[in-house]
C-alpha cells in the first residue's frame, strides 16, 4: 500500500476520535490495519454523512488523498466537507479510573509487557475518558512506523481482554494534536516507553 | 433520500431475512460483535450498513466464504443500495468455509444464569417464541474476537415470529441487564449450521414454551421438563453434556462439517405436537383423571374434533409441582393444536395465497 495513502487514512481516523462513535471507529481502524482500503473507500464517506460528521479542510484533504484513489464515491466525499468549525471536544479525562486505583489492571500490565522497549515506539500512556456511560480507557502512543498495524494489534488485545470498542490512539511523530488528544494527554499516566528515546515525549512529565 | 429496499426481493425473499440467514450461516466465522451489530442494524431497517459491516469484516479478516455466500452478499448489497462490487473483494473458499472453524461449547458453569430474569418481559411480548437455551463457547470467532468464554443464547421461534426482530430485542434486553451474549435465532425453514447444532448439544435450557420445541439432534434437551424458567426450578435442567468435538490445540479446530441430512422443516413439524406416548405420560401423571387421559392420548385427534380438557387448576393441593408442570404442558399443547388447526382452516380458505406474509428462508446457503 502507498505509505502516503495509508498515513492519510490513519491521520483522518485519528482525528475522528471523539466525533465518530467508538463502535464504528475501532472497526474502521481495524480495516485500515488490515489494508482493506477498497472497503474503507466504499463505506467511510457514507458513514460520515449518515452520522453528520463534517470534516474541516485538512481532514477533507486527508479523505480525498486516502480514499479517492481506492474508489470512494466522489459525490459522497465532496459532501463531507463542512463549512462550520469542527465542534469542541465534549469529553473530560482523568489519569486513572476512580475505582481501579488499588486494584490490579491486567490491561496496563499486558500493554507494558508488550510495548516496553519495542522498536519504533515512544511513550505509551493511558487516560480515562468521561462523558457518556462508564469511564473508558484511552491508550495514547507515539510511534514512528507501522501505525495502523500497531493500532490494530492493540485493539485486538484490548478486545480479548474485554474492551469491546477499544480506543487506541497511535500518533505519528509530527502530529498537530486535536483538542481531544490534547485533553487526553493532559490527564494521562505513563505506562511504559518503547525503544524510541524521550525526544518523542507526548506530554511533559 | 430514497429508502433502501426492505420488502420482498425479486425472488420473493425479504432482504432482512436474507441478511439474517446470512448472519446465521456466518456464526462462528465472523466475530460476535459484528454479528450482533449487523443484526441490530437489520432489525432497525439500516440494511445497507448491516450489509457493509458484514462484508467489510469478512474482507478485512480474510475470512473464507462460500461462492453462494459471496453471491448472496453481493445481492444484498445491491438490494440495499450499497456498492455491490465490495463482494468482489471477499475471500471465496468453499472448502475452507465448509471445513473451517469448529468450536468448543460447554454447558457447565451456569450459562443460563441471569438470562430468564433479564428476558422475563421480552419473553412475554415477542410472538411465537419456542425455546431459549444458553451455552458457553470457549473458542474465538472471527479475526477480531472478544473475550472468552463467549455466552451464546440460542432461540427458536415459530412461523409467527420474526428472526431479526427477535434477535435484536433479546440481545438488547440481555445487554441492558449487563449480560454480554451473542443471540442466534432460528426458525422453521432456516438452515441451522453445524455451529448451532454443536452449541445446542451442549446447551442448557433457559425457557421453553408450551410445546417441547426441541430438535431430535439434542438428546439432552429432549428430556427437559418444559415450562418457564426451566433452569431455575431446582432440578438440573440438562443431563451430562454430550462430548464435544475433540480439540487438537488452542483456538480453532478444523474438521469436516457434518450437515444434517434431515430437512429442517421435517424436524420442525415433529416438534409441533407431542406424540401419543407423551400425551399418555402426561395424562397418567395427572391424578385427577388418569383414565380419561389415556383415552385422549390413545385416540387419533382429528382436525375437527374438540377435546374437553380439565380446567387448568394449578392451585389444587393434590397436585405435585411436576403434575402442575405437566398440566401446563398439556394445556399449552392442546392450545397449540387448536391454533394450528385454525391456521390450517384459514390457509385452506385463503387458498394459501398469503404464504409470503410469513417469513421464509431466503438463503439456503447450499
Amino acid at each position: 500500500m502507498d505509505p502516503d495513502i495509508e498515513a492519510a487514512c490513519h491521520e483522518l481516523l485519528l482525528r475522528l476520535a471523539g466525533r465518530m462513535p467508538d463502535q464504528l471507529l475501532w472497526r474502521y481502524r481495524d480495516w485500515l490495519g488490515e489494508g482493506a482500503m477498497p472497503t474503507l473507500a466504499r463505506t467511510l464517506p457514507r458513514t460520515l454523512l449518515k452520522h453528520n460528521i463534517d470534516l474541516d479542510q485538512p481532514e477533507y484533504r486527508l479523505l480525498v488523498a486516502g480514499l479517492v484513489p481506492h474508489g470512494a464515491d466522489w459525490h459522497q466525499v465532496s459532501s463531507t466537507l463542512g463549512v462550520d468549525e469542527v465542534g469542541e471536544n465534549r469529553y473530560t479525562f482523568t489519569g486513572s479510573a476512580p475505582d481501579r486505583v488499588n486494584s490490579v489492571d491486567p490491561v496496563s500490565a499486558l500493554v507494558h509487557a508488550t510495548l516496553r522497549g519495542r522498536p519504533d515506539v515512544g511513550e505509551v500512556r493511558e487516560s480515562w475518558r468521561h462523558g457518556d456511560g462508564e469511564p473508558k480507557r484511552v491508550l495514547l502512543i507515539t510511534a514512528l512506523t507501522g501505525l495502523p498495524r500497531l493500532t490494530g494489534e492493540l485493539q485486538r488485545v484490548l478486545r480479548v481482554l474485554g474492551d469491546e470498542e477499544p480506543s487506541v490512539e497511535v500518533m505519528p511523530q509530527r502530529f498537530d494534536l486535536p483538542a481531544y488528544h490534547l485533553a487526553a494527554l493532559a490527564s494521562s499516566e505513563l505506562i511504559c516507553t518503547g525503544s524510541v528515546d524521550a525526544g518523542h515525549r507526548l506530554a511533559a512529565a | 433520500m430514497a429508502e433502501v429496499h426492505d420488502g420482498i426481493a425479486t425472488d420473493g425473499f425479504a432482504v432482512p431475512l436474507r441478511l439474517h440467514n446470512l448472519l446465521l450461516a456466518l456464526a462462528g466465522r465472523l466475530d460476535d460483535t459484528a454479528l450482533s451489530e449487523a443484526r441490530e442494524l437489520t432489525a432497525r431497517a439500516r440494511l445497507d450498513e448491516a450489509a457493509e459491516l458484514t462484508t467489510g469484516a469478512l474482507i478485512a479478516g480474510r475470512l473464507p466464504v462460500r461462492e453462494s455466500e459471496q453471491h448472496e452478499l453481493g445481492l444484498v448489497l445491491e438490494l440495499s443500495r450499497s456498492d455491490a462490487t465490495l463482494a468482489d473483494h471477499l475471500t471465496v473458499d468453499d472448502a475452507e468455509a465448509d471445513n473451517g472453524v469448529l468450536h468448543r461449547f460447554t454447558g457447565e458453569n451456569h450459562p443460563e444464569e441471569g438470562i430468564a430474569d433479564a428476558l422475563d418481559r421480552t419473553l412475554q411480548v415477542l410472538p411465537d417464541l419456542r425455546s431459549v437455551h444458553a451455552v458457553w463457547r470457549n473458542t474465538p470467532a472471527g479475526s477480531v474476537p472478544g473475550p472468552l468464554p463467549q455466552r451464546v443464547v440460542l432461540v427458536e421461534i415459530g412461523p409467527d415470529g420474526n428472526p431479526p426482530a427477535a434477535a435484536y430485542r433479546i440481545d438488547a434486553a440481555l445487554r441492558r441487564a449487563g449480560i454480554r451474549v451473542v443471540v442466534e435465532v432460528t426458525g422453521p425453514g432456516a438452515e441451522r449450521a453445524h455451529y448451532h447444532d454443536q452449541a445446542r448439544t451442549a446447551a442448557t435450557a433457559v425457557w421453553l414454551a408450551g410445546s417441547t420445541g426441541t430438535s431430535q439432534s439434542s438428546s439432552s434437551i429432549a428430556d427437559e421438563q418444559p415450562g418457564r424458567h426451566v433452569a431455575w426450578e431446582g432440578a438440573p435442567a440438562r443431563e451430562t453434556p454430550e462430548p464435544v468435538e475433540a480439540s487438537t490445540g488452542p483456538g480453532h479446530v478444523f474438521g469436516p462439517r457434518d450437515f444434517a441430512s434431515v430437512p429442517e422443516l421435517e424436524r420442525v413439524e415433529q416438534t409441533m405436537d407431542l406424540t401419543s406416548a407423551d400425551v399418555a405420560q402426561l395424562r397418567a401423571a395427572l391424578a385427577e383423571d388418569p383414565e380419561r387421559g389415556k383415552a385422549i392420548a390413545a385416540a387419533t385427534i382429528g382436525p375437527e374434533e374438540v377435546v374437553e380438557i380439565p380446567e387448568l387448576d394449578l392451585d389444587d393441593p393434590q397436585l405435585s409441582e411436576r403434575d402442575r408442570q405437566l398440566l401446563r404442558e398439556l394445556h399449552a399443547e392442546l392450545a397449540e393444536r387448536e391454533r394450528a388447526e385454525a391456521e390450517k382452516v384459514r390457509l385452506s380458505g385463503a387458498g394459501r395465497a398469503d404464504d409470503q406474509a410469513r417469513w421464509v428462508d431466503g438463503f439456503s446457503g447450499a
